[in-house]
């Protein structure tokens, strides 16, 4: 076992939801290394190389991991002991891709190789403000810091804006994976 | 030689890592679990999930957050009943329920209009499959019954009762007062949905801890209401779980000292624990045999038991008499009376000597406390 301890620092209420909690935690042994593996395992991930640190989604539910090599927090918990269940599950994964560490292919895909000009560039720039940003560039800027879905900007699911589309997703695709 | 034999109404000696947790506990941590926004407050939930987690393990649950802790296994059962009947809802049960079962179903019928049915067993406690098939109606709802006699030890046909409950899509309640800890009990095999357990017997924890698990899918009403560190805006309890069930403190100390005995037994092994006590249960059962005029209720293969056996010497001493006997000349302490369990009593043919006298076995007695019983009960019987 490599990870030894998740232990619980703080638990608050959560801003959105204020009938839901978040826990904050910090693990005994660095699992900075282990993050790309954690990335190419799990479905539904945000990850950011240069951090770094990764988002997951925890399995069937609705709550949210945000791990980065010492810390991690989790959201939209109903109570501690959901929370606990929760980084139990995570310990028990990152030790379990620990030892299988040397038959895992990590997954450097990282939001954070992108640039926020060359996602602006191939945007609908309508700023019709539709995905809650008020211009094209600030979407841009928080896409890069994975804030948002393509989904989150209608237009470019739009005939017009369709080669458009085409070309962000070659650019995401070719840039995302790219090893910083 | 002192010895106790009344593990059945709760297990002594423990662990020595149970006091050993709870002193620990008290000494060194000692704050409410849950409620703070420090450190320690942290380290006790962590406590309080580690028993948790050490439960859904024993009793194969996959969700931990359906176990909700209670202060003994009658809460636990008081939860599921009164949480899920109705008026017009009804009930199906069996002629060895301890009061814990029958009490808060016939407060029930007389409250709500439940419809409850017991089932007869006959007086070696065998239950009758096809009359408890027979007793489905359009509005049961629920079979309840205890999964092993706190009389006479006999162990109810758990898996066929949950494959019944299965096939006609019933609730199934089982009291594990008797057997957890002490006889293997998987919640997905023996299709239970609704587990009431007791602390304080064979999973060797302290007194005043408890339990339920609540399948997934069922929401009781909480039998009480009040804080339960989280979402405190609301007026009404959370809904999810064990948020739901646990308003108020809970009995942190209590918790702790139970994580320490299931961990204990799962080390050990349940299968390695029944093992042991069957030897004890044949031996005893064998011995006592051998003694004259004493009546021991109920089967005597140890296969359908765990170690509860009760005996009279019928007209000849009162039970209680005999085990004031045993007590003060021997220093053997037993049980004496109805246990709680009346219509287990009428069914195995006790009630009319106003009870029996109860032995209750543990993993900590030996071969040789047995001796030592039955050396006193034939000098007392040769003295009468």
């Amino acid at each position: 076992m490599y990870l030894q301890k998740i232990s619980i620092d703080t638990m608050q209420r959560c801003m959105a939801d204020k009938s839901k909690v978040r826990v904050k935690g910090t693990l005994s042994d660095d699992v900075g290394e282990l993050l790309p593996y954690l990335n190419g395992v799990f479905d539904k991930t945000i990850y950011n190389h240069k951090m770094p640190k990764l988002e997951i989604e925890f399995e069937d539910k609705s709550h949210k991991i945000i791990l980065t090599s010492k810390e991690v927090r989790v959201d939209r918990l109903s109570n501690s002991s959901q929370g606990r269940q929760v980084l139990d599950w995570l310990k028990e994964k990152i030790n379990e891709i620990y030892a299988q560490q040397d038959q895992l292919e990590p997954d450097y895909k990282s939001l954070s190789n992108l640039k926020v000009p060359e996602v602006y560039k191939h945007l609908p720039q309508l700023n019709c403000a539709e995905c809650g940003e008020q211009t094209c560039f600030a979407f841009a800027t928080m896409y890069v810091k994975g804030d948002y879905d393509l989904q989150d900007c209608p237009p470019l699911f739009t005939a017009e804006f369709a080669e458009a589309k085409e070309e962000l997703e070659a650019y995401l695709q070719e840039a995302m994976y790219k090893q910083s | 030689m002192e010895v106790y034999f009344d593990n059945a109404a709760t297990s002594y000696p423990k662990p020595e890592i149970v006091h050993r947790k709870i002193f620990d506990f008290m000494k060194n941590l000692g704050v409410s679990a849950g409620r703070g926004a420090y450190k320690k407050a942290f380290e006790a939930d962590r406590l309080v999930f580690e028993t948790r987690k050490s439960l859904a393990e024993l009793f194969n649950i996959d969700d931990l957050t359906r176990i909700v802790f209670t202060h003994n296994v009658t809460e636990a059962i008081n939860l599921a009943l009164k949480g899920l009947l109705e008026s017009g809802d009804h009930v199906i049960t069996s002629s060895l329920e301890h009061n814990a079962i029958r009490r808060p179903l016939k407060e029930l019928e007389r409250e709500r209009g439940i419809e409850t049915t017991f089932i007869e067993c006959d007086q070696q406690g065998n239950l009758p499959l096809a009359k408890v098939e027979a007793a489905i109606k359009e509005n049961t709802k629920l079979i309840a019954c205890l999964h092993a006699s706190n009389v006479i030890g006999k162990l109810l046909p758990i898996r066929e009762l949950g494959q019944l409950a299965n096939e006609f899509n019933l609730h199934f309640l089982v009291d594990t007062a008797q057997t957890a800890g002490v006889y293997p009990i998987d919640v997905k095999e023996m299709n239970i949905d609704l587990l009431a357990f007791t602390g304080h017997k064979g999973l060797l924890g302290p007194t005043g801890t408890g339990g339920l698990y609540i399948e997934e899918g069922i929401d009781l009403a909480p039998l009480r209401t009040g804080g339960t560190g989280n979402n405190a805006v609301s007026e009404y309890p959370p809904a999810d779980l064990p948020n739901r069930y646990e308003a108020g403190t809970i009995n942190v100390a209590g918790i702790v000292g139970l994580g320490a005995g299931v961990d204990y037994i799962l080390e050990k092994g349940v299968a390695e624990i029944r093992e042991y006590e069957l030897e004890l249960i044949d031996y005893a059962l064998t011995e006592l045999a051998k003694i004259e005029d004493l009546t021991i209720y109920g089967s005597l293969n140890p296969e359908q038991r765990v170690g509860v056996i009760s005996f009279n010497f019928e007209e000849l001493i009162n039970h209680h008499d005999l085990a004031h006997q045993l007590d003060s000349e021997y220093q053997l302490m037993v049980r004496a009376g109805l246990h709680c369990s009346p219509l287990a009593h009428r069914t195995v043919g006790s009630f009319e000597f106003e009870g029996s006298v109860r032995v209750g076995l543990s993993y900590f007695n030996t071969k040789e406390e047995i001796d030592y019983l039955i050396k006193a009960l034939k000098e007392i019987k040769q003295a009468l």
